[in-house]
């Protein structure tokens, strides 16, 4: 498990720990009202390009993860159910059933007749190991005595950090080896990977300040990257640096409960 | 026969004492080493892992296993001690084991003789030793280049090179190749590869 990225949910806590205090002006209270909520969820990546053999093999990940949400919503007392919110989340753990063997067979079939034959890739989950971000929503809330549902809908991004990697292969019937070598930087272009989400939400009311909830749901990722790939002919010893533009998109499905505390 | 018994058990004593006593340890860092016989086989890299050849291979992935003996110390023979007669000397002279070999009578010419012409400019009996590398997974080492390379070892005892042919040659057929290794005080080995189709 890589290091983990604490500051944005930390940042929500301040936030909600400093509107939580606003609540002491007697006005305040009277016109907001806030939520602040804590969860854990289950995320379920599907490969979204899995038809087009053409795409690389990050576009083809699947993945699964638990995330950690901790976020604070807001509603004005003129609109009483709608709420606007922020939303903070970490991944605890992750994992892609994306094998070794499958990203070898898809090198051999970018470098068409050349084999794998040993490879030092390491790191190419990271992206999913290291997922951390951020959602704006809007939503709407209707209580029926203890019992709450709510929708809402988001716009959020997520963070990656870069991989790299390194590939030792071989020509087919020859003895002429070639080594490639993979590396992304995500920071030197705009590291945006946007999602798009909705999510329904049920609640229930242990206390009047104190809810528990389950919430079901699902997001829709893509983010440019630029990967830059040096081919190096090992005997001739030149070498070929490509730089390709990949997008990655992904379709996501969480589901999960939390503890909410209204105020 | 019990007073001969005494005396040789009292030599063989002495024996150990002395050699324990008076052993003449190496530098405990270095030790010499002798070139005492290659051997040669073929070998076929037309898949992912290199293989001894059978008796035909795709040219472009034909290569040479070359095994070079080397033993520690001056002479190739091996020395037979009489039971009990210096068997202290490994023991009792706790040296310590060197972690550097060097060959006093370094190689000085190499070459992979072609019985067969490879093309109109490589005819029967050329030297393709040029034509032949080593790869260590990063990089290509001149064949002739890695076998002189093994002067300097860290490890004495059978050492395996795969020298792989680069540059194939125009023509198919039978071919053997006999490796010749030249050391300094004239002493040459050879070996010849067993008879491969090259295609």
């Amino acid at each position: 498990m890589k290091k983990m990225n604490w500051i944005n949910p930390l940042a929500a806590i301040l936030i909600a720990s400093a509107t939580v205090q606003a609540q002491d002006t007697p006005t305040e209270v009277d016109r907001w009202k806030f939520h602040a909520y804590v969860g854990v969820e289950s995320v379920q990546g599907l490969p979204f390009d899995e038809v087009d053999p053409s795409v690389t093999y990050l576009n083809r990940l699947p993945y699964s993860g638990i995330a950690i949400p901790i976020g604070i919503e807001f509603q004005y007392h003129k609109v009483p159910n709608l709420w606007i919110g922020v939303e903070a989340f970490n991944y605890v753990a992750a994992s892609s059933s994306f094998s070794d063997d499958q990203f070898h067979r898809q090198l051999e079939r970018e470098y068409a007749g050349l084999e794998v034959v040993a490879s030092d890739f390491y790191d190419y989950v990271q992206p999913i190991d290291d997922f951390s971000g951020f959602r704006f929503f809007i939503g709407y809330r209707k209580e029926f005595g203890v019992w709450s549902v709510a929708a809402r809908a988001s716009l959020g991004r997520f963070d990656y950090l870069p991989w790299e990697g390194e590939v030792l292969m071989k020509e087919t019937n020859a003895n002429k080896y070639y080594r490639v070598e993979y590396s992304t930087d995500f920071r030197r272009r705009e590291p945006v990977y946007k999602t798009y989400g909705a999510r329904i939400r049920v609640g229930y009311s242990i206390l009047p300040w104190l809810e528990v909830n389950a919430h079901v749901g699902g997001n829709l990722g893509r983010m440019e990257y630029e990967r830059e790939i040096l081919f190096t002919d090992l005997y001739e010893g030149t070498s070929t640096e490509e730089n390709l533009t990949e997008t990655y998109r992904t379709t996501q499905i969480n589901y999960g409960i939390g503890v909410g505390f209204r105020f | 026969m019990k007073r001969f018994l005494t005396l040789f058990l009292a030599l063989s004593l002495i024996d150990v004492l002395m050699v324990s006593c008076f052993c003449d340890c190496p530098s405990p860092d270095e030790a010499p080493f002798v070139y005492c016989q290659i051997d040669t086989e073929n070998l076929d890299n037309s898949g992912q892992e290199i293989t001894i050849a059978s008796d035909t291979v795709v040219k472009s992935a034909y290569g040479i296993r070359l095994a070079i003996e080397t033993v520690l110390g001056d002479v190739c023979q091996a020395t037979h001690s009489m039971p009990l007669l210096s068997g202290a000397y490994a023991v009792g002279c706790h040296c310590e084991v060197a972690t550097y070999f060097y060959s006093t009578n370094p190689i000085t010419r190499v070459e992979i003789l072609t019985n067969a012409a490879f093309d109109a400019n490589t005819p029967a009996g050329s030297d393709v030793a040029d034509r032949f590398f080593r790869f260590n997974g990063e990089s290509y080492t001149e064949a002739g280049q890695a076998i002189r390379n093994t002067q300097s070892l860290s490890y004495t005892g059978e050492h395996i090179l795969e020298l792989l042919l680069m540059e194939a040659p125009e023509n198919a057929g039978e071919y053997q190749f006999n490796v010749e290794i030249e050391l300094q005080d004239g002493t040459v080995y050879t070996s010849l590869t067993p008879v491969i189709y090259l295609r």
